[in-house]
């Protein structure tokens, strides 16, 4: 315990522990990405680290760096210990910094969710691959610490680490991704992490881990030793991108959802079950009185969901989303499927057919804007509502390219 | 060459901005046609615009700062005039690539790379006025991200988040203010003991 209250009290982790917290869960927090689904919660947790990079990086690599000047009465007396030990030591430190930070910050995350999110599956298998990431950074940071001058720390730690994990994350679910924990938008509501692309994720992160900290040791003692580690590194690497699917994002064995009954059945992902009574009151809204000109779907169901031809489908786009945003996300998918009367199709944007998703999303939420103040040109009737839904259907008719 | 300059290897100095300068210009030319238009081919360009020169900012301010104190204390007698001099030769130089890296994107948002430079630089300056520069390394880029990533979603923290990706009256007179006042304590400052 000693040693490890040492560790913590020599790593500058202290001080860029808290500062990568804060940064993850203003970001968490602020940006609204996210929807808020345990497994999306958990993977947003992870992303927001990606702010702490530099961080991260640059600490381990100046803990490396700590009173490395033998001539130092600071110098630790590495005659007495092997270059293993000592390594092993900073490493400790400052992972378990770090580690301390993103528990914290993935907690703070998760407590937003808890009580109104029902999970499906608790996110085991994404943290543990958030924990994999920063242990594998940390100790890269040791290993360009111990070879780097100071100044070419600095720069590459704060620069390099992030380039190279958000490029190799481009493209959402391409084979790079495995290499990083950054994967936007792959573990939507209805779907996990797949169990052997955390296993590969995993055994990468392990291997660039083993072989930071060989490198990190083996610079003074044999150096030939850090070159075969960080050649098997950037091998397996090769290896992991090369083989097998890139997918990252698989479906939940068994699809969860919660609806009710109103002028339509409206369902959701049991996960999301508290934007229900909203979202039913919206659609309500939205949909009555418009059977007397237009087929009505039997349901309107989140996307992931089962469907039918009479079903529309449509995805909560935010977090936190209240009556008039959920207004806007269902409007356009509502707008499609009475232009296509349930068949696949596609509706081109047009000023028509956006006239008459604000006119849906105002009938849902009577305080926005009426549509006639964007735009006169439309005609809206002015009238009774029969007279409005006439004009909304008539505008609909012949809006539907088929796919 | 005096002993200020001497010690300050001012060659090697300007070659670190040069290849900073460099790597900006790859970084904030390169698009990434796997991602939606509006987010690869013109957020990421000009995220990665955005984000170095406050590296370079910061990097400067490590060039800045003396690397061996007596020096200071020695040369005190033209230390403001010397500081001034030497500030303009690596920040000149410096913001000369950073403009002629934001010619190459079509945006070409040189308004806002001198302003993250200006405000990069002085927020440094001003934290290893009392602090060592690692403090500016671990805290200035970091905030400098988190300001790039949440500045859209986030409209009511807009004020604080000086370094958003798209400059405001109010973030360039922000960061230009940090700039001035960021060079003129480093030139004014007593030589550290």
């Amino acid at each position: 315990m000693r040693s490890l209250a040492l560790a913590l009290r020599a790593s500058w982790g202290a001080l860029a522990a808290p500062a990568a917290m804060l940064a993850a869960v203003a970001y968490g927090l602020l940006n609204n990405g996210w929807v808020g689904a345990w497994m999306e919660t958990a993977q947003t947790a992870v992303n927001a680290f990606t702010l702490a990079l530099p961080l991260i990086v640059l600490a381990a690599g100046l803990d490396a760096q700590r009173d490395s000047d033998v001539s130092s009465p600071l110098y630790p007396g590495r005659g007495a210990r092997s270059g293993v030990v000592i390594t092993l030591w900073r490493w400790v430190g400052i992972t378990s910094w770090m580690l301390a930070a993103f528990i914290a910050a993935s907690a703070t995350l998760l407590i937003t969710t808890w009580g109104r999110s029902d999970p499906i599956e608790f996110p085991w298998l994404v943290l543990t691959v958030g924990v994999g990431w920063i242990a594998a950074h940390t100790a890269l940071g040791l290993a360009l610490g111990a070879y780097l001058p100071r100044l070419g720390l600095l720069i590459v730690a704060a620069v390099a680490p992030f380039l190279l994990n958000v490029g190799l994350a481009y493209g959402t679910g391409s084979p790079s991704a495995l290499l990083t924990a950054l994967d936007n938008g792959v573990l939507a509501v209805g779907t996990r992490l797949a169990p052997e692309a955390a296993a590969r994720q995993l055994a990468w992160f392990c291997a660039l881990t083993v072989g930071g900290l060989i490198v990190a040791t083996a610079r003074r003692s044999k150096p030939w030793l850090g070159m075969a580690a960080a050649g098997v590194m950037v091998g397996l690497g090769l290896v992991s991108v090369l083989t097998g699917p890139g997918e990252r994002g698989a479906p939940v064995a068994e699809e969860k959802q919660i609806c009710a009954e109103g002028v339509v059945v409206v369902c959701v992902w049991k996960e999301h079950a508290y934007y229900l009574p909203a979202l039913r009151d919206v659609t309500d809204a939205m949909v009555e009185d418009l059977d007397t000109a237009l087929p009505l779907p039997d349901r309107v169901a989140e996307a992931g969901l089962a469907l039918s031809d009479s079903s529309v489908s449509f995805y909560i786009g935010t977090q936190n989303a209240g009556p008039g945003m959920l207004a806007e996300y269902l409007a356009p998918d509502l707008v499609r499927w009475l232009a296509c009367e349930g068949t696949p199709g596609e509706v081109a944007v047009s000023d028509d057919v956006l006239v008459r998703e604000r006119w849906l999303a105002w009938r849902a939420v009577p305080d926005a804007l009426p549509p006639q103040a964007f735009d006169e040109t439309h005609g809206i009737p002015e009238g009774p509502i029969s007279e409005q839904v006439d004009w909304f259907a008539a505008g609909l008719d012949g809006a539907c390219a088929p796919l | 060459m005096s002993p200020y300059f001497r010690a300050r290897q001012l060659s090697r100095a300007l070659g670190t901005v040069v290849v900073l300068g460099l790597v900006t210009a790859a970084v904030g030319s390169r698009r990434i046609p796997a991602l939606p238009p509006g987010f690869g081919q013109e957020y990421v360009p000009v995220i990665s615009l955005a984000l170095m020169p406050v590296i370079v900012g910061v990097t400067c301010t490590t060039l800045l700062e003396s690397p061996a104190r007596t020096l200071e204390r020695t040369s005190c007698r033209g230390l403001a005039a010397h500081r001034s001099l030497y500030a303009l030769i690596i920040c000149g130089l410096a913001i000369m690539l950073l403009l002629g890296a934001a010619t190459l994107p079509e945006e070409k948002p040189y308004l806002l790379v001198a302003t993250h430079f200006a405000a990069g630089t002085g927020l440094s300056l001003l934290i290893t006025a009392w602090l060592s520069d690692t403090f500016a390394w671990l805290l200035v880029p970091t905030y400098a991200l988190l300001s790039l990533m949440v500045w859209q979603a986030a409209d009511a923290w807009r004020p604080i988040l000086v370094f958003g990706p798209y400059p405001t009256q109010w973030s360039v007179a922000v960061c230009c203010a940090l700039g001035a006042l960021g060079v003129a304590t480093h030139v004014t400052r007593r030589p550290r003991e």
